[in-house]
């Protein structure tokens, strides 16, 4: 009798061990999906000036330029991160750079002292990202779709993640 | 000589170029306070080349230093660099660590001439920024060499291939120096040391997570003590591999080393494993690095280890501070190095 009551708990637990399993696993699906949805509709983009000369160039360009090398055809003279938007910026960081913010700026401290590099601007306001953008048309930065789209005087090149 | 000729010949070529602006004036510099004091043993060698000596005094001389980098872009290939450091080891007398031309052959390939830091090892080059790495200083045991710069040529070649960073950089030249900080300091005699025919390369590979670095330098080495020579045309090698992995806030840093002066039967081996962990703007660390010279057929050893913990905050994006506990292990026989020693020192480190 004990011996079938045992037997009995035991498949119970089995059950709700399952059970517990899968419904953990549903909802790190449902999580990962929803990351997932939210990452796609995350969009961000290279942009310009409108004037700019400036056309669309490979995410692996885009790369070395941020990390102070120059662009293959020499037309990208500078390069502006955008701290205006921190969820961009991890995007690009993420994305683009690969790497988190302390490796990013390891790397480009190391890579002004040692091979003598320049310092990467970094703007803190939209309105004058743009600003430095007119004035240097052969300047780049990056922010989200949506913040280049309500933003006059920009133009996008390309999509970056 | 060959520094003021190089020096020289920079500043002519620059003069030539009537039409540089301020606008092709790039500055920016780096800058460490340190303070720090022995609190076990008498005397701490943290940094070998300038012969920077911690004791049970209170100091701010031996790791406080300040660089600043001048880059004027003569045209689009065409700049000139130059960069003057001021160590608190030297009694915060100027030094030239760089000054070069620098010319873009292409995207990938740049080629330089004049004065540079000697890439021997993985910190080699940028041993005085110390925003670029979590310890007050690389470690000590590491980094025991008298010479670090040459004046010549170097070439280096940037390629894309995929997602990895990728430098190779070939140099050749040599350096002169006269009352060697070191050499000098160790002895208690002054010592002039050049090293010439220097050949070297440095092969660097790294993406995100991962950074692998071989170098390989060979050259001659000329010494004389008091005047009198004591050592010509002696070869030299240097070799080093290190690896350093970054695997989400979790960092490992390596370094295993090698020189050989087969002439004087000196083997020399370094190696350092570091862990540290990223906790948002506070980095702990925790570091073994030590130095082994096998007793050879002069009667000759040098046998030391440091284990060093630390912890860096990084305040502001510009800004770290630092502070790092280190225990010294002095096991040489015939060349001991200031032995056993516990130093504390606390800094911050800036860039601008």
């Amino acid at each position: 009798m004990f011996s079938r009551l045992n037997i009995f708990k035991e498949s119970m637990n089995k059950k709700i061990s399952i059970s517990f399993l899968i419904t953990v696993l549903v909802l790190m699906l449902t999580h990962a999906v929803s990351a997932f949805a939210d990452a796609e509709k995350s969009v961000g983009v290279l942009v310009a000036a409108d004037s700019s000369p400036v056309h669309k160039i490979s995410i692996l360009e885009v790369r070395r330029l941020y990390l102070g090398l120059p662009s293959s055809d020499g037309l990208i003279k500078e390069t502006v991160i955008n701290l205006a938007d921190p969820v961009a910026y991890k995007n690009f960081l993420k994305n683009v750079m690969h790497m988190t913010d302390n490796g990013y700026r390891r790397k480009i401290v190391k890579r002004i002292f040692r091979q003598g590099g320049r310092k990467v601007n970094e703007v803190e306001n939209i309105s004058e990202i743009v600003s430095y953008l007119e004035e240097h048309p052969y300047a780049v930065s990056f922010m989200a779709e949506e913040t280049a789209k309500k933003t006059k005087s920009i133009k996008v090149v390309q999509v970056l993640w | 000589m060959f520094k003021k000729i190089n020096i020289l010949i920079l500043f002519i070529a620059l003069l030539s170029y009537e039409t540089i602006s301020l606008a092709d004036i790039n500055l920016s510099g780096y800058g460490s306070i340190v303070a720090g004091r022995v609190i076990s043993g008498d005397e701490f060698l943290s940094d070998y080349p300038n012969a920077g000596v911690y004791d049970r005094d209170i100091s701010f001389s031996p790791d406080t230093s300040i660089g600043v980098q001048l880059i004027a872009s003569l045209d689009d290939s065409f700049e000139f660099v130059i960069q003057a450091v001021s160590n608190g080891a030297t009694d915060y007398d100027i030094d030239l660590d760089w000054a070069y031309i620098n010319y873009q052959l292409n995207t990938e390939l740049t080629i330089q001439a004049g004065r540079k830091r000697l890439p021997l090892y993985y910190y080699s080059d940028f041993f005085n920024v110390g925003y670029a790495y979590y310890w007050i200083r690389p470690p000590a045991d590491n980094y025991t060499w008298q010479i670090s710069h040459y004046n010549g040529l170097s070439l280096q070649y940037q390629p894309y291939i995929g997602e990895w960073d990728v430098l190779l950089n070939l140099y050749a030249g040599r350096e002169d120096s006269n009352d060697n900080e070191l050499l000098s300091f160790l002895s208690g005699v002054q010592v002039d040391e050049t090293w010439k025919n220097m050949v070297g390369i440095v092969a660097e590979v790294s993406k995100d997570w991962l950074e692998f670095r071989a170098t390989f330098m060979q050259g001659q080495l000329d010494r004389s003590v008091n005047g009198v020579v004591t050592a010509q045309n002696v070869k030299q090698k240097f070799s080093g591999i290190s690896v350093n992995l970054y695997l989400y806030e979790f960092i490992i840093l390596s370094e295993y080393n090698q020189y050989v002066r087969d002439a004087s039967d000196i083997h020399v081996d370094t190696r350092m494993l570091s862990l540290a962990y990223q906790l948002g703007a506070f980095t702990p660390h925790v570091t073994r690095s030590a130095l082994h010279q096998k007793e050879n057929k002069f009667g000759g050893d040098e046998d030391h280890n440091t284990i060093s913990i630390g912890l860096r905050w990084d305040y502001n994006k510009n800004t770290a501070i630092k502070v790092q506990f280190d225990r010294v292990q002095d096991e040489g026989v015939a060349i001991p190095i200031l032995e056993d020693s516990d130093t504390v020192s606390i800094g911050v480190d800036f860039v601008f």
